[in-house]
């Protein structure tokens, strides 16, 4: 039994504790100011990430384990490899968002609470990813959305404020669902674990608490119709923020409906008779929904003129691709959608790095206001052109195979009857990263190509190495991705 | 291990980064540095082609385990021939690049995107699976949009960039599922499995065709096939270098290669021959006619390439037990003509500044070199022996008149305007009176040297393709009285008409445009291309733009209204509960 989601829980949690007494104790000393609680965070979510690898070799076994375990976080926790996977992408984001931090905020007095609510988010994040029962779930998923609440509303203008406002109510009415959904399974089957969903789905009953908890669940990973929070959040939030819920908060919501899955999957760990069961009907409201994502996600996307948006519809065309891979309910659907939360995450938390240093008003990020900077700073536009292009599925990036194997799961499940509904739903995914292309291509031909109107500042180099280093990571994903598939997912 | 057969696309390919590299040092070392690279290219294909042994596939490190996939070099008669024929030509431009884009800015770009172009069409020609192939079709694609783009500071070379994306990837969109349900259905994409005679037993027709035209529509995309050809016209934006690449070595020969390729999965199915053959014929007729009613030099060589591609679609489509090698001849002898009259052409624009063929004429005596090299391009695009032209075409030919009289008539009328357009060109530029005051000359040595080579390609070609075996056409040692007769009145009915409406009596044809409605009518909806373009831009504006404003609108300020939408997917929750659907 692997032990890293406590400990790598009570790391971080310590970690935002010593930020806030940095920033605190530090006011006399410039330097400790300055960096201190930047510093600690990084070194907190670094120092996780170290005792997640160190305890991921146990969790590659086939099968699930759970089991109570003691400590300050003591519950009932899973570590399999989806969850370790999972885990590790979202630390590896909130480490990049925690280093380019530091330099972000100007004002001194905001970086304890800044660095201290980013940390309790990426614990609340781990919590979640590892969740083994509705309870811890629950609790996890509470602290996400508080820690989320305070992060958005940290640009403190008007803009950032509404947003927060309308993700705690959207948030809100997700964890009421989400909950009763949890009562639903447990009287009618009695039990508060994950494991129980398979013992639910045999019942009509069963079957209704389960497709409301992934309708609950679904906010956070802005299944249509419960997007409508997420481009304000994007556009709202201060852009360190909008990095961290665009790459770890969306991923994150989107495992957590892989967690109610998962347990139906024969071969995905937990102990599922074979013949599995078919839940017909959930499975078709998952790709109902799927398909409803994807296709509001990139035609709502194709009206934007500013990025920041465009961006968050894209995600939610992304989260389409993900639930149609999960309405396979088959292991090859589950990789595909771990394997795109990675890639989608590094992707978009780049895009919003680059994005860079600006007021957070809306205008600022318009593609207008935007138009030739690749002009102006040739690094900068490489940079954007390059982000586009992945995330319309070009190779050499990771998102080109995430795109592969959401299809090849699609497909797989079709079978050799092509006109089944999985089969149409891969024609669906394949026709709406094409539409994706009209959307991204117009990033470039303005923001990289088009003739700059404003004058332009160069940016130090200093901003672009941790979005570089979130591009290499997808470029390797992209160039030998059996490092991940195949070996640890 | 066959070195060489790795190198070949290795070192385009990891020469790339090596460029921004170069810039660092010295402005001009970007340019010899793609020379070298192509060059080292060209002589390790050059040296495979040369010797050669037994057909094989060779695979290092599992690559993609999801479906089982290695990095695979595949070294057959077909690869070895396209990617000799592929790094030649690229060789050839890229010198040409050293004096054409001599004073442009942006050369990093150019330079480690054309290595990059070129290094994925040899590594897509040498691929060994599927999911490699599709890895480096879709890289192939990504850099032909960004050079057609290459001058972005006009917006049309950034739309037909964004065109050429789009509608290419429409086809990839097809490929993608073709290639995964290749692996659901054979359980491998690697080629000498998946081909092998006992794997394709195992699926009939009724498993090919579905297969088979999802790789088809894929190809369509590639190889600007009506009617996903538009972008090829428009991609004539970027530079003259880029489009010869685009039209000779690269980009659209991807297509072909696929469906030769895949002939043995693709000739299992009739009904697929068929609308592969009814889709080659009508891009060759649609192209041609196009390419005699253009009068932008690039727009002719463009259409021109839809046609030409249509007859190598149309080989395919008859599926006689030659197709395959015939349709390759007639790739690499339209990608060696197609360079040639680029090039050409290229040099004609470089020292008149307009593609604009009405302020062309009578350069014949100015640029004696450009015109000679221009003359062998068209003469073989018409098909005249012996040139490599007429030997591709005649193979070609001598199929249809195996399968039938329909494609036998109708590939004579894709002859005529084939060499209707071509003479049509060639005396508009060169010969006729001069309409530019524009002082003009020969273009630099490192201009003239590629054109003078691909001229003597054109000649010598069907030697070497013949004697050293490179393509094998059981049919084909000595061509037939009974197809080259045809063919060859068709060239002269043609070539003479086009001296006569051009030159003789220009004036008369002219007016007879004028006068006759119908005549001038079909003229402007063929300069129109037939109006696809405008199909195309009122389906986006009518339907697709506004459909996403009105799918954007649903995300609103009101927090009324999100809640609504919640409440909505909850009762449509409660519903299929009701209903017993859960």
């Amino acid at each position: 039994m692997s032990m890293w989601p406590t400990t790598v829980m009570e790391v971080l949690f310590a970690g935002a504790m010593i930020s806030l007494l940095a920033e605190m104790g530090g006011r006399a000393y410039k330097p400790l100011r300055d960096y201190g609680a930047g510093l600690v965070a990084t070194l907190a979510i670094a120092i996780s990430l170290v005792i997640l690898a160190s305890g991921w070799a146990e969790s590659l076994g086939p099968m699930v384990q759970l089991q109570p375990v003691q400590s300050f976080f003591a519950s009932l926790y899973v570590a399999d490899r989806f969850t370790t996977f999972t885990a590790f992408a979202v630390l590896v984001i909130a480490l990049a968002v925690s280093a380019y931090s530091m330099r972000y905020f100007s004002r001194p007095d905001l970086k304890g609470p800044f660095f201290a609510l980013l940390l309790t988010l990426t614990c609340s994040l781990v919590g979640v990813i590892s969740a083994g029962d509705f309870i811890t779930l629950f609790l996890f998923w509470e602290g996400m959305s508080i820690s989320g609440y305070g992060l958005v509303a940290f640009g403190k203008d008007k803009l950032s404020v509404e947003a927060s406002v309308k993700y705690f109510f959207m948030a809100g009415i997700g964890s009421l669902l989400a909950l009763y959904g949890m009562a639903v399974i447990y009287s009618a089957t009695g039990s508060m674990q994950l494991q129980g969903i398979l013992g639910a789905v045999s019942s009509p009953y069963g079957q209704l608490g389960v497709a409301v908890l992934l309708v609950g669940l679904g906010v956070e990973a802005a299944v249509v119709p419960l997007h409508t929070w997420l481009p304000d959040v994007y556009t709202g939030a201060s852009l360190p923020v909008s990095a961290v819920v665009s790459g770890a908060v969306t991923g994150t919501g989107v495992f957590a409906l892989a967690k109610v899955v998962q347990p139906l999957i024969a071969g995905g760990g937990y102990p599922v008779p074979i013949p599995a069961p078919e839940p017909v009907g959930l499975a078709t409201l998952l790709g109902g929904l799927a398909l409803a994502t994807m296709l509001v996600g990139n035609l709502s996307a194709l009206a934007q003129s500013n990025l920041r948006k465009l961006l968050s519809f894209s995600s939610v065309a992304q989260t389409g691709y993900m639930l149609a891979a999960l309405s396979t309910l088959s292991v090859a659907g589950l990789v595909a959608a771990v394997f795109t939360i990675w890639n989608h995450g590094l992707l978009k938390s780049n895009f919003f790095m680059i994005l860079g240093k600006n007021d957070s008003s809306l205008d600022a990020s318009s593609l207008d206001s935007l138009r030739g900077t690749g002009r102006s700073d040739r690094r900068l536009g490489f940079l954007y052109a390059s982000s586009s292009l992945a995330m319309v599925g070009a190779p050499p990036f990771g998102l080109f195979w995430s795109e592969i194997l959401v299809v090849q799961s699609l497909l797989t499940a079709a079978g050799s009857s092509y006109p089944s509904p999985y089969f149409w739903l891969a024609v669906a995914v394949v026709l709406n990263i094409v539409t994706s292309i009209g959307y991204y291509f117009k990033v470039i031909n303005t923001v990289v190509f088009g003739e700059p109107r404003n004058v332009l500042q160069r940016r130090p180099l200093t901003d672009l190495v941790v979005p570089s280093s979130l591009m290499a990571a997808s470029v390797i994903t992209g160039l030998v991705p059996f490092i991940i598939l195949g070996s640890v997912l | 291990m066959i070195y060489s057969a790795w190198l070949v696309w290795v070192v385009p390919l990891a020469s790339v980064p090596l460029i921004p590299a170069a810039s660092l040092l010295d402005g001009r070392l970007r340019g010899w540095l793609a020379v070298a690279s192509t060059g080292a290219s060209l002589g390790l294909a050059t040296f495979g082609a040369m010797s050669p042994g037994p057909a094989s596939t060779e695979s290092v490190a599992i690559w993609f385990p999801s479906m089982h996939v290695s990095v695979q070099v595949e070294v057959d008669g077909l690869s070895v021939l396209v990617a000799t024929f592929v790094a030649f030509v690229s060789f050839l431009i890229v010198v040409y690049s050293l004096g054409y884009m001599k004073d442009e800015p942006g050369q990093t770009r150019y330079y480690s995107l054309v290595l990059l172009f070129v290094g994925s069409m040899l590594g897509l020609v040498m691929s060994g699976n599927l999911v490699q192939f599709y890895f480096f079709w879709e890289l192939v694609g990504v850099c032909s949009a960004l050079l057609i783009a290459f001058w972005t500071d006009r917006p049309a070379a950034r739309r037909a960039g964004l065109k050429a994306f789009v509608v290419t990837r429409l086809g990839d969109a097809a490929l993608l599922v073709a290639v995964i349900l290749t692996f659901v259905t054979f359980g491998t994409t690697t080629f000498s499995n998946m081909l092998s005679p006992s794997s394709l037993a195992t699926v009939g027709a009724g498993a090919a065709f579905p297969l088979g035209l999802l790789m088809f529509v894929g190809a369509m995309g590639k190889s600007a096939q009506v009617p996903l050809h538009g972008w090829l016209p428009d991609a004539m934006e970027g530079p003259t270098t880029v489009s010869a690449l685009i039209h000779a070595a690269t980009m659209v020969n991807a297509g072909v290669f696929l469906m030769v390729r895949m002939y043995p999965l693709v000739q299992l199915s009739n009904s697929l021959l068929s609308i592969v053959l009814a889709v080659g014929i009508l891009s060759a007729l649609v192209g041609g006619a196009c390419a005699f009613a253009a009068d932008d030099i690039k727009r002719v060589l463009a259409y021109s390439t839809i046609s030409q591609l249509g007859l190598m679609f149309a080989a395919i489509g008859l599926g006689a037990y030659d197709s395959g090698q015939a349709a390759t001849y007639h790739m690499v002898s339209q990608g060696l003509f197609k360079a040639l009259a680029f090039l050409a052409a290229g040099s004609v624009i470089t020292a008149l500044g307009t593609r604009d063929m009405s302020e062309m004429g009578g350069l014949a005596k100015k640029m004696k070199y450009t015109y000679l090299g221009f003359l062998l391009a068209v003469l073989a695009m018409s098909g005249l022996p012996p040139l490599v032209g007429f030997w591709s075409k005649d193979a070609i030919f001598s199929l249809a008149i195996g399968s039938g009289p329909a494609p036998t008539a109708l590939l004579l009328v894709a002859f005529a305007l084939t060499s209707l357009y071509s003479f049509r060109m060639l005396f508009r530029v060169f010969h006729g009176e001069r309409r530019s005051e524009k002082d003009v000359s020969e273009p630099p040595r490192s201009m003239l040297l590629p054109t003078a080579a691909l001229s003597v390609s054109v000649v010598l070609a069907w030697g070497v393709l013949q004697y050293q075996n490179l393509v094998n056409l059981s049919a084909f040692s000595s061509p037939d009285l009974a197809t080259t007769l045809p063919s060859l009145a068709v060239l002269a009915a043609s070539g003479t008409t086009a001296y006569a409406i051009t030159l003789r009596y220009r004036s008369r044809a002219v007016g007879l445009l004028q006068r006759v409605w119908a005549l001038g009518a079909m003229r402007n909806a063929l300069s129109r291309g037939l109006g696809f373009d405008w199909l195309y831009s009122s389906a986006y504006g009518r339907v697709l733009s506004p459909l996403s404003r009105g799918v954007a609108s649903l995300q609103t300020e009101r927090l009324r209204t999100n809640a609504g939408l919640a409440v909505f997917v909850v009762v449509l929750v409660f519903v299929l509960y009701a209903a017993g659907a859960l």
